[in-house]
Parts: C-alpha cells; sequence; structure tokens
C-alpha cells in the first residue's frame, strides 16, 4: 500500500522519540482506562479486587487437593507453586488471549481520535498486570503461611520481574490483537493456542516433567517456561534467575517488540479500515 | 518543536491528497479462504482490491474560514473530514494541519458502558488530549448541560439512548479546538434541549479558527460557511462561494424549469 504524507503540528513527529512524546501525553488516560477497566471486572462484587487474591488461592487448594495424590508432592511446595504460576500466566498467558479484542473494543475511540495505536493493547496488558501484582499478594500469603523457609530478600526483586513480565506482554497483545483484527478466526485459533501453550508450560504440571527426554528441548526455548522459572526463582527458591532464563525472555521480548512495532506500522496503514 | 508552533494560525493545506480504501481483505477476509487460495482455489467473489475514496484532492483553509462540503453519498465528504482528522490514512500526497483538531463524528461511540457519566466525561476529555484538571474544570459545566440529572454517577450502560446522545453532545462541545471538523450538524434530545443545542453549535462554530463542515443540508452550509468544495466521486468538483458551488451543484440534479 502506498503512503500519503500526514502532517499535525499538534501532535509528536514522526521519530520514534517523537512517538514516546505523543504516548506520554496519554499517561493518564491509560491509567484511567486500567482502573476502568478493573471496576468493570469486578463490577457489583462485594469483594471487588480481593478476588485476585481470593480466586488464585482457593483454585490452587482445590487442585493441590487432587493434584498432590497423582504427582505426590508435599502439598505446601506445590500450593506455592501454582500460585506463582498462576501469577504469571494471568499476566503473559492472559495478554495474548485478551490482546485479540485490544483493538476492537478500542473501535469507538479510533473511529473518532488519532490516538497512538499501541495505547489500545497497553490498556490490556496494563490492566492484567495491575492484576496480577495483586495475585502476587495471593502468592505471599501462601508462602507466608505453607512454607515461611522461601521468604528471602530475593523479594526485592519482584517489581524488576514484573516490569519484565509486563514488557514482554506487551508485543504479544498487539501481535494478536492485530492478527484478530485482520482475520477474525484468530480470537478462537489463540484461545487453543495459549491452552496448548499453558500445557507446554510450567504453570500447574510440576516442573521435573518439562525437563523430560521429550519436552526438555521445548521447554530450553520455551520463553514462557523460563518468565515462570523467573518468577519462582526469587518468590519460592531464594535464588537468582538462571543466566540462560533471563536471556531468553530478554532475547524474546527484544525480537517480539521489533516485530510488534513493524507489523504495527504496516498494519497500522489499514487498521481502521478493517475494523 | 511544538511550542514554537503555537503562535502560528491554525490552517489545512492538502496537496493533491489520494485515499485508497482496502476492501480485497474484507471480501475475503478469513484465514480459511487465505488457506484455500494457498491450494488454488479461486475466491468466487469479485477482486477488488481498493476503492479510490479520495482522488488528487488539493486545497487550502485558512484560519477564520468556515468550508462547506457537499456532494451525493459515497463521494468522499466524510472521508475527506477523517483524513484531515488523520484518523484514515492517506495514500498519497500531502496534508499538513496547524492548530488542535476537533473532530465531531460518530460522538455516541466510545462510551465506556460500565463507567459512570463522570467517569466518562472524563475519559472523553483525556482522548481528546486535555488533563485531569482540565477535564475536572469543566466537569459540572457538561455535567449542567447533559442535565441527566443523578445518572451522571451511574453506568452508562444504564442510561436511555436520548440521554447518552445528550451527554456526548455536552462533553463533545465542551471541548474547544482550532479546527471543527463536523459531519452534519449536531443536534440531540428533546424539544428543550434541541434549543440549547442549537445555541451552543452557534457559539462552537463562532469560537473554532477554522470550520469544516460536512453536510446534506444546503440551508445549513448556506448560513455556516461563505465558502464550499462540492466533491464528486472523490474528487473536487467545485471550490468557490458557497451560493455558486450550491446552484451548480444543484443544478444537476433539478432540471432548469
Amino acid at each position: 500500500m502506498r503512503l500519503g504524507t500526514y502532517r499535525s503540528y499538534d501532535v509528536g513527529d514522526s521519530t520514534l522519540a517523537g512517538r514516546f512524546q505523543e504516548l506520554a501525553q496519554y499517561r493518564h488516560l491509560l491509567m484511567n482506562f486500567v482502573a476502568s477497566d478493573l471496576r468493570a471486572r469486578y463490577r457489583r462484587s462485594y469483594l471487588g479486587m480481593i478476588w485476585a487474591v481470593l480466586y488464585p488461592l482457593v483454585f490452587s487448594a482445590i487442585i493441590a487437593l487432587v493434584a498432590i495424590r497423582i504427582f505426590q508432592q508435599p502439598a505446601e511446595t506445590y500450593v506455592t507453586y501454582l500460585i506463582t504460576g498462576f501469577v504469571v500466566w494471568d499476566l503473559i498467558g492472559a495478554a495474548i488471549s485478551g490482546g485479540t479484542m485490544s483493538f476492537l473494543v478500542g473501535e469507538g475511540y479510533m473511529r473518532q481520535y488519532r490516538l497512538p495505536y499501541i495505547i489500545y493493547p497497553l490498556r490490556t496488558v496494563s490492566s492484567l498486570a495491575v492484576n496480577s501484582a495483586f495475585t502476587s499478594i495471593a502468592a505471599v500469603v501462601a508462602i507466608v503461611f505453607l512454607t515461611p523457609q522461601s521468604i528471602s530478600f530475593y523479594w526485592l526483586y519482584w517489581p524488576l520481574v514484573m516490569l519484565m513480565l509486563y514488557l514482554f506482554a506487551i508485543p504479544l497483545a498487539v501481535l494478536a490483537g492485530l492478527a484478530n483484527v485482520r482475520f477474525r478466526d484468530f480470537q478462537h485459533a489463540a484461545g487453543l493456542a495459549v491452552f496448548l501453550l499453558w500445557y507446554l508450560s510450567p504453570t500447574i504440571v510440576i516442573r521435573e516433567v518439562y525437563d523430560s527426554p521429550g519436552l526438555k528441548p521445548f521447554t530450553d526455548l520455551n520463553p514462557f517456561a523460563s518468565a515462570l522459572d523467573i518468577f519462582r526463582a526469587i518468590m519460592t527458591e531464594r535464588a537468582h534467575p538462571t543466566l540462560h532464563d533471563v536471556a531468553l525472555v530478554v532475547g524474546a521480548t527484544i525480537v517480539l517488540w521489533i516485530l510488534a512495532l513493524l507489523a504495527l506500522k504496516v498494519e497500522g496503514r489499514k487498521l481502521i479500515f478493517y475494523l | 518543536m511544538i511550542s514554537s508552533l503555537q503562535d502560528r494560525p491554525a490552517s489545512i493545506e492538502a496537496t493533491s491528497v489520494q485515499l485508497d480504501y482496502p476492501v480485497g481483505s474484507l471480501v475475503r477476509g478469513s484465514i480459511k479462504a487465505e488457506l484455500f487460495s494457498l491450494f488454488g482455489a479461486k475466491d468466487r467473489a469479485p477482486k477488488v482490491d481498493f476503492v479510490r475514496a479520495l482522488n488528487t484532492i488539493s486545497f487550502k483553509v485558512e484560519s477564520g474560514e468556515r468550508v462547506g462540503v457537499i456532494g451525493k453519498n459515497g463521494s468522499g465528504k466524510s472521508t475527506l473530514l477523517r483524513a484531515i482528522a488523520g484518523i484514515y490514512p492517506i495514500t498519497g500526497g500531502v496534508i499538513e494541519v496547524y492548530g488542535r483538531i476537533q473532530g465531531m463524528f460518530d460522538i455516541s461511540l466510545g462510551f465506556e458502558p460500565e463507567a459512570t457519566g463522570r467517569e466518562n466525561i472524563l475519559y472523553r476529555g483525556l482522548v481528546m488530549g486535555l488533563s485531569p484538571a482540565e477535564v475536572r474544570a469543566r466537569q459540572d459545566e457538561i455535567i449542567e448541560f447533559a442535565d441527566i440529572g443523578e445518572f451522571v454517577d451511574l453506568p452508562v450502560r444504564t442510561y436511555s439512548s436520548g440521554m447518552s446522545v445528550r451527554l456526548a453532545f455536552a462533553i463533545s462541545t465542551y471541548m474547544r479546538g482550532d479546527i471543527l471538523l463536523l459531519d452534519e450538524m449536531l443536534s440531540a434530545g428533546d424539544a428543550g434541549f434541541v434549543a440549547k443545542a442549537q445555541e451552543r453549535m452557534k457559539n462552537l462554530l463562532s469560537s473554532a479558527k477554522i470550520v469544516v463542515l460536512v453536510s446534506h443540508d444546503m440551508g445549513t452550509i448556506k448560513n455556516v460557511c461563505p465558502r464550499t468544495i462540492w466533491l464528486d466521486s472523490g474528487r473536487v468538483m467545485m471550490d468557490g462561494p458557497t451560493d455558486e458551488v450550491v446552484a451548480a451543484y444543484l443544478s444537476k440534479f433539478v432540471p432548469a424549469a
């Protein structure tokens, strides 16, 4: 598709710095969108955001009750394993499935105002990140009561690790959102793909399974598995994340951002016409 | 860069603007179709990749001008407004805009249904580039104008359609830009509100530095705009004093007596 030139001197220029400057103007909007999404998610519930803490605790307890008999794991460590998996997956897995709708739910704004397109997937992922931060409280509660020996100074890495997961999740949502605007079949396929990825990553099934000869080569290259390993290293294993895991997540994040920005540049020219 | 340009008078300059509206993948547009086409399956749908909505359009609008845009349905009027607003990306030529744009099209779209009227006022203001303090400063006036009573603190999904339109109108017309882009004159609600709305529109039209108004109502165009552009099939047929352009446009449809 050929391109014309549009210059509006009321907004930033088209360089990357200009784009960031333009995006920064909408930081209040983004924060209010996130608050609105969270209110909508827990609307008319008495407990509100407490559900973000309570749900993973109860969910993990239920699964643990059954699974400890199958995997013969000590219940305490398995519950904290599940909850930490919950925190990570609720951000990076949900970024794909939730990201599919990110542009479509922004249609009303896109048809009226010239906002930077990335604000829509940013909204999705930021809401998920705040929710995951609350879910982290569930992880802390479980650890304090079940495996207090896991409490360590490595918890100080938590903000950094959450930021890392957030940056990893954003381009996933951008790509999923763009793909879904182009092909509406994508949201259905993405649901299945995320489900498959969930099974192929150590979220619920014990970690040792993923080191079995059949799965290990895939696990070693799966940034989702590394993201889970990083979070568990600092939260439950009193350890630095391994260099391999960090390199894999950072590398995947960089590649995904390049792909997402390119896709946004190319598809952004036509996006409004596909809504 | 932005601050140094703030004193520059508002203007719009379009040079050889072209806009191709892609329809190819709207006709096909599914993974199934794309996959089948790999195996040689032919699309039954006619192969149309794009529609040329704007074709080498050039014009300049200076500060202080009120310009009408007329033409039959599908002539590219609304597309032109959205291209000026930067919502539709153009595929050729140049559009240069100085000044803050206030586009008023599809104003009822984009409410957050779960958020209250008050919250939606804030979101809409922020979307329009205002700071939270600026929105708060206008909030009470907007609520008073919309006249939706205690509903302002209830989720917008509980509103009647009339109330939604009134709130959308009150918000959209309270925000002031330099360049006002209007897709048909807005009016909303019951008789009492219509009178208020008309008064508000009049103020809005007089305070904007530039107005571009798309309308099918020649009376409105004559009242508001001394200059008019007539579009047909995405091309400028005529650009000049409203009386002459409207007369030429109407003569195409109404046979001379």
